[in-house]
């Protein structure tokens, strides 16, 4: 047996041996319950709680689209030669980053929604969503942008290329694969986070959980599914995040 | 080429570059620029590559005078090649693309016609083999060349070459220097700023010596090395020759 080998089944063995461990605590924790679980009435509501998970998966796809519009938007705001769309870049973010999210939906639902004429609460949920995850996404896209050197800016100048062209051809490309794998991460968030959309009634994952729930007085059966229909998406995202950050270190 | 600059001064907040530099250089090919750390050579060579605007002066460049606006800048510096020291190439793309996106983006060739002229930049580099790596898979000796293969694609009215081989191991200076020396022997108009005595004085047809932001000697490249007339200047080539 070689050495690779040998370390990948003692990495295994230990991985099982920490699964045990975590599941033993559970399986003792429901014991000590003595909880008679009742999985018929909730398997009749299977295609319910299918429908929320793609909802949840159509509404956190369309946030990310969102956000990292709004996001870039926002970064490249703060950077901007205008002071005045920097400082308005600036108190968007601090004010987003410094308030419950649930607030935020709570607001823009009931205050900004309204005042706007936005009657459809999937748009208004999804906007929320994008502009909440898109202050947390301008941060890490700065981040990538100012981990770009001078001496870059120099080549870039140097060859010739406008600003736009600059951060077009050589900023941004570089920015982004920087900021991969912590957008990958806060995209992770955003799945989440997308469950507290249920307070306006967007029939989301959680809401069509919640609602099973009033049906059968089962909550155990009913958000048990909820949490592994959401790791089943966070799960593969933090995953391909680590393949991501082992694939970017080619830097200079 | 023809230089002729004017009472040109650089300051940085309280630190001072260049002290008004005042000079002419007229039918030479290469131009060296030596000097001390810090006495304002690399900040020449960045006004000459239009990457630099003096807080004074006047600079110009074969008898076209420099307007210092953004606009004309960016018009002149794409007809100029620059080599720095280094970080020279982009790292998200191949030798090849390095060369290609500037011909493509600023100069408007063709995709078909940019990778014919970047193909045959780096055949004459001898880089052929090396067209799809990124500059992370390419030594710091290839590195320069692309960025010399690079610099020269666009045919530039003057090549620049601030301290080209000071980030490098010395085999690695070698390679970058012949390629220079024959850039010198087409005849091409270069300007290089260097630490190289033994190059300098192989390549340059003038030589300038700048110290504390101020040129204290100007002078053909034999005179120059040859029987220094500045105090200052012998000062330093005793001191950089002896070993």
């Amino acid at each position: 047996m070689n050495p690779t080998a040998q370390s990948i089944a003692v990495r295994a063995l230990h991985f099982v041996v920490a699964l045990a461990l975590l599941a033993a605590v559970f399986a003792f924790a429901f014991h000590q319950l003595a909880y008679e679980w009742h999985w018929a009435p909730i398997f009749k509501y299977r295609d319910k709680f299918l429908h929320g998970w793609l909802v949840t998966i159509a509404l956190s796809i369309a946030s990310l689209a969102g956000s990292t519009a709004i996001g870039l938007a926002l970064a490249l705001s703060r950077r901007s030669r205008v002071l005045a769309l920097g400082y308005a870049a600036k108190i968007t973010v601090e004010l987003i980053r410094g308030t419950p999210l649930l607030v935020q939906i709570l607001i823009f639902f009931y205050v900004i929604a309204e005042a706007f004429r936005v009657t459809d609460r999937y748009v208004v949920g999804v906007t929320t969503l994008s502009i909440f995850s898109g202050a947390y996404i301008s941060e890490i896209i700065r981040a990538g942008i100012e981990s770009v050197g001078k001496s870059q800016l120099d080549a870039a100048r140097a060859v010739g290329f406008t600003r736009a062209q600059t951060y077009r051809h050589v900023i941004l490309p570089q920015a982004l694969r920087q900021a991969l794998p912590p957008l990958a991460g806060q995209f992770a968030s955003l799945v989440k986070d997308s469950s507290l959309l249920s307070v306006i009634a967007i029939s989301e994952f959680t809401l069509n959980a919640q609602e099973v729930n009033s049906y059968t007085y089962l909550p155990l059966e009913s958000y048990l599914p909820l949490a592994l229909g959401y790791l089943a998406l966070t799960l593969p995202i933090s995953l391909g995040t680590r393949w991501l950050e082992s694939r970017t270190s080619y830097e200079t | 080429m023809k230089l002729e600059l004017e009472n040109v001064c650089k300051s940085y907040g309280p630190h001072v570059a260049l002290s008004g530099v005042s000079m002419r250089v007229e039918n030479a090919h290469s131009f060296v620029l030596i000097g001390p750390s810090g006495g304002g050579k690399s900040t020449l060579l960045r006004i000459l590559g239009g990457l630099e605007t003096p807080d004074a002066g006047t600079v110009a460049v074969n008898g076209e005078p420099l307007a210092f606006t953004e606009e004309t800048l960016l018009r002149y510096r794409r007809t100029i090649g620059t080599v720095f020291q280094s970080y020279n190439l982009f790292p998200h793309l191949t030798a090849l693309e390095n060369i290609t996106l500037p011909l493509e983006k600023v100069h408007r060739f063709s995709p078909a016609k940019a990778t014919e002229i970047a193909r045959a930049q780096l055949a004459r580099f001898r880089l052929e083999t090396h067209a799809a790596k990124t500059p992370a898979e390419l030594s710091g000796g290839q590195r320069q060349r692309v960025a010399i293969a690079r610099a020269l694609s666009i045919q530039p009215q003057l090549l620049l070459f601030d301290e080209p081989t000071s980030a490098l191991d010395p085999e690695m200076t070698t390679e970058v220097l012949e390629v220079i020396e024959e850039l010198r022997a087409e005849g091409r108009d270069l300007i290089v700023v260097t630490h190289h005595m033994g190059f300098a004085r192989r390549v340059a047809d003038r030589v300038a010596f700048l110290a504390d932001g101020r040129i204290l000697e100007s002078s053909a490249a034999s005179t120059f090395f040859d029987a220094p007339q500045n105090e200052a200047t012998r000062a330093f080539l005793a001191k950089v020759l002896r070993y």
